[in-house]
């Protein structure tokens, strides 16, 4: 500048001077060096003043040089008007700038790892979740001269809280925890034109993952006591099953010596806790002619064997208790062996009451054999009586049958009483012999051994009911057959069975024009399967149904109808022998029906 | 009709009346000899005791009871059967007993037949007689051996 306004003024002058020079007047020249000379006194000044000027401008920023130097903060050189001061102020503005920007993100930084190394600290030390977050927040606040900080429970269970009612931009969130299952969101909202930039957010982070850290050791810490807790409770419960438990426990050390025994232990043995404990079992309950073989037990449980064992413990009053043992030996995970716990059930009442049960048994046995050998003998006894009875008593039957007989032939001329007299008395015999003969049956139904196999009684109904004699019956039978099921039972026994009863419902019915027999089978209210005969004949009084399976009872006489009275007692008999039960109902001459139960061959659907 | 003689073993007189008027009445005609028990019954078929005057050769039928003292029916059978000059002679067991183990026994033992003896006289007459009828004129006796001399 100082050159654009003295080189023309230079130059005018030197043209001036040479236009002088060229008119060589002296006064001209005179004029033109007088003029030169103040434009040279003039240049000088204003060079002068410019250069006071440039000096003022240097110095200021000099000092402002200075003073930052020494330590003031935010100064900044004034951007003079002359270009190159401009240029040097600039620059040192800028450096400045720069040297302050350092400074901030130094301190900030500092700030930021001062802030969270404070949290950690805080963290470790145990501080509070509660009081974890209070300080996060605060310290963020301050730290990010934010308007406000909170943390949000991302937890289930807990109602996060909103960050206020305005909505304001400017805003950032970071997650609590890992990504997937955050714990919650540290976020932190500043009004203003800025975000928030990468170290500032980066700081953020790192805040968060204090309260993470935090929250995790929390986590953990709480299983910790829940599974402490846990165990306590276990080991209370343990130690309650131990103390209540019937069966005896006792613990030993690695010296064998009893160092906990249970109220079990104190009652099956007699001994109190005390008297046990710290000394050897051989001085209380294990018997001398056991110290031998407990003592090469103790040997194998010292090597880690699990050792189960029987014998006798001795009691306080001398006493022998049967004991059965289960033996566990305690290691520690290095191997050394640390004691044994033992548990036995006291089985001397169990053993005592196994031998009681085998003498019953073979006493039981005993009797069997015994009672089969009377019953042999006793049915031995009835064979030989009904063979003597089939014998003895029928031989004077027919002589008299036999004698009377002739005696009516020779008799002639023998009036209407006498002929009368002998047919009465062989009209006896003949009954007797029948009455023989049936009891014979009976007893015979008794001896017989069971051969129980499938019977079809449909089969064998009809079979029975086509061998009744004609005459025996009403003119005409309706025979109602029903569909009968094939039954488990002795097929003979089973015949003389039906023989009984459908020949005592042809003989019963008879009077009538047309019998109506109906033979079938149904299921009873218990579920059982019951055969019925029913007839339409003269049926019979129920105030006598305790009668009518009596020997030789009869419910009519014999004018009426025929027979000993031995049918239904046989018949009885026989079903009591199959474990089946028989009875009877009828009404005067509306008819009776005779049911009784089977056992089916076949279980039906 | 034939004239063999008829052996019949039985204990009870009665019952030998009976049985002899019976075969009478049916008019079977054979003699009838009688061995009160099993020892006389076999001292007949052999001819030896009081019997050892009696004409040789066999008894065309053997009527016999069960039920004799000493020596009883079944063993006389088993005799009768395991004499080789004995064990072609038809016997006929008659007998009150209608027991299944004599029964079976005695068909074991080689019965010819079995036949119960009824109380009443009527069928008493019709059984015997008809048996005698059926053994004497029916049926064919065994060639004549001669008995042991």
């Amino acid at each position: 500048m100082l050159l654009a306004v003295a080189a023309p003024l230079v130059l005018a002058l030197a043209i001036g001077a040479y236009d002088d020079y060229q008119a060589a007047s002296r006064d001209s020249l005179l004029r033109s060096l007088v003029l030169a000379a103040v434009a040279i006194l003039l240049a000088l000044l204003i060079a002068f003043a410019l250069l006071r000027r440039i000096g003022d401008q240097v110095r200021r920023i000099a000092n402002t040089a200075r003073r930052v130097a020494a330590g003031a903060t935010g100064e900044r050189a004034r951007i003079e008007d002359i270009a190159e001061v401009a240029e040097v102020a600039t620059q040192l503005n800028a450096m400045l700038d720069a040297q302050e920007r350092r400074a901030f993100a130094l301190a900030r930084e500092s700030e930021f790892r001062v802030a969270v190394a404070h949290l950690s600290q805080r963290a470790l030390a145990g501080a509070s979740l509660d009081r974890l977050r209070d300080e996060a927040t605060a310290s963020v606040t301050g730290v990010l001269r934010a308007d406000s900080c909170k943390v949000i429970d991302a937890r289930p269970g807990r109602t996060p809280a909103g960050i206020g009612e305005a909505t304001l931009e400017r805003a950032a969130a970071v997650a609590i925890g890992g990504r997937d299952e955050p714990f919650g969101e540290l976020r932190v909202q500043r009004d203003g034109p800025r975000g928030f930039d990468s170290d500032e957010m980066e700081f953020l982070g790192a805040m968060a993952n204090v309260l993470a850290l935090a929250e995790e050791k929390r986590e953990v810490e709480l299983q910790r006591d829940a599974l402490g807790q846990e165990r306590s409770l276990l080991l209370e419960r343990l130690e309650l099953q131990l103390e209540r438990m019937p069966i005896v426990c006792v613990l030993f050390d690695e010296r064998f010596l009893v160092s906990y025994v249970n109220p079990a232990a104190e009652r099956t043995f007699g001994w109190g806790h005390d008297e046990m404990t710290r000394r050897h079992p051989f001085e209380t309950f294990i018997p001398p002619e056991r110290y031998a073989i407990v003592e090469r037990l103790f040997e194998r449980l010292r090597s880690g064997e699990y050792v189960h064992a029987s014998g006798e413990g001795l009691r306080k009053d001398g006493t022998r208790v049967l004991l059965e043992w289960v033996n566990t030996p305690l290691h520690r995970e290095d191997g050394t062996f640390i004691g044994m716990m033992s548990m036995a059930q006291d089985v001397t009442e169990r053993v005592r009451a196994e031998e009681a049960i085998r003498d019953l048994n073979a006493e039981l046995e005993d009797r069997v054999v015994r009672r089969t050998a009377q019953l042999e003998e006793a049915n031995k006894e009835l064979e030989t009586f009904s063979y003597s009875v089939s014998h003895d008593l029928r031989a004077p039957l027919r002589h008299i049958d036999g004698f009377a007989r002739r005696l009516e032939g020779s008799l002639t001329g023998a009036s209407a009483t006498a002929l009368r007299d002998l047919s009465i008395i062989r009209i006896a015999a003949k009954r007797m012999g029948e009455l023989i003969d049936d009891l014979l049956a009976l007893s015979r139904t008794s001896r017989t051994a069971l051969e129980v196999r499938r019977v079809d009684l449909g089969a064998l109904v009809r079979e029975v009911a086509d061998q009744v004699p004609p005459e025996l019956g009403a003119p005409e039978i309706r025979w109602r057959i029903g569909t009968l099921p094939a039954v488990l039972a002795d097929a003979s026994l089973m015949r003389i069975v039906l023989q009984n009863l459908i020949t005592n419902a042809i003989k019963y019915s008879r009077k009538r024009s047309i019998a109506e027999i109906e033979i079938g089978a149904l299921r009873s209210p218990q579920g059982e399967t019951v055969v019925f005969v029913r007839d339409n004949g003269v049926g019979f009084d129920m105030c006598y149904k305790d009668k009518l399976f009596g020997v030789f009872q009869r419910l009519h006489r014999e004018e009426e109808f025929e027979g000993t009275g031995i049918g239904l007692a046989t018949v009885r008999r026989i079903l009591h022998r199959h474990g089946a039960r028989i009875w009877g109902e009828g009404e005067p001459d509306r008819g009776a029906t005779f049911s009784f139960t089977v056992n089916l061959a076949e279980v039906q659907g | 009709m034939k004239e063999g003689r008829i052996l019949l073993c039985e204990d009870s007189p009665y019952d030998v009346e009976l049985t002899c008027n019976a075969l009478a009445r049916l008019r079977v005609s054979n003699p009838i000899d009688v061995a009160r028990d099993g020892v006389e019954a076999l001292d007949y078929l052999c001819r030896r005791g009081q019997f050892s005057g009696r004409a040789p050769g066999n008894p065309v039928l053997v009527l016999l009871d069960l039920k004799m003292p000493r020596v009883d029916g079944l063993e006389v059978l088993r005799m009768i059967r395991a004499d080789a000059a004995l064990k072609t002679i038809p016997v006929v067991v008659l007998t009150s007993s209608r027991e299944e183990p004599d029964v079976a026994l005695s068909y074991q033992l080689g019965v010819n037949a079995y036949v119960v003896k009824p109380v009443d006289s009527e069928q008493f007459v019709d059984s015997v007689g008809r048996l005698g009828l059926f053994w004497l004129l029916v049926n064919e006796a065994p060639p004549a051996g001669g008995a042991r001399g």
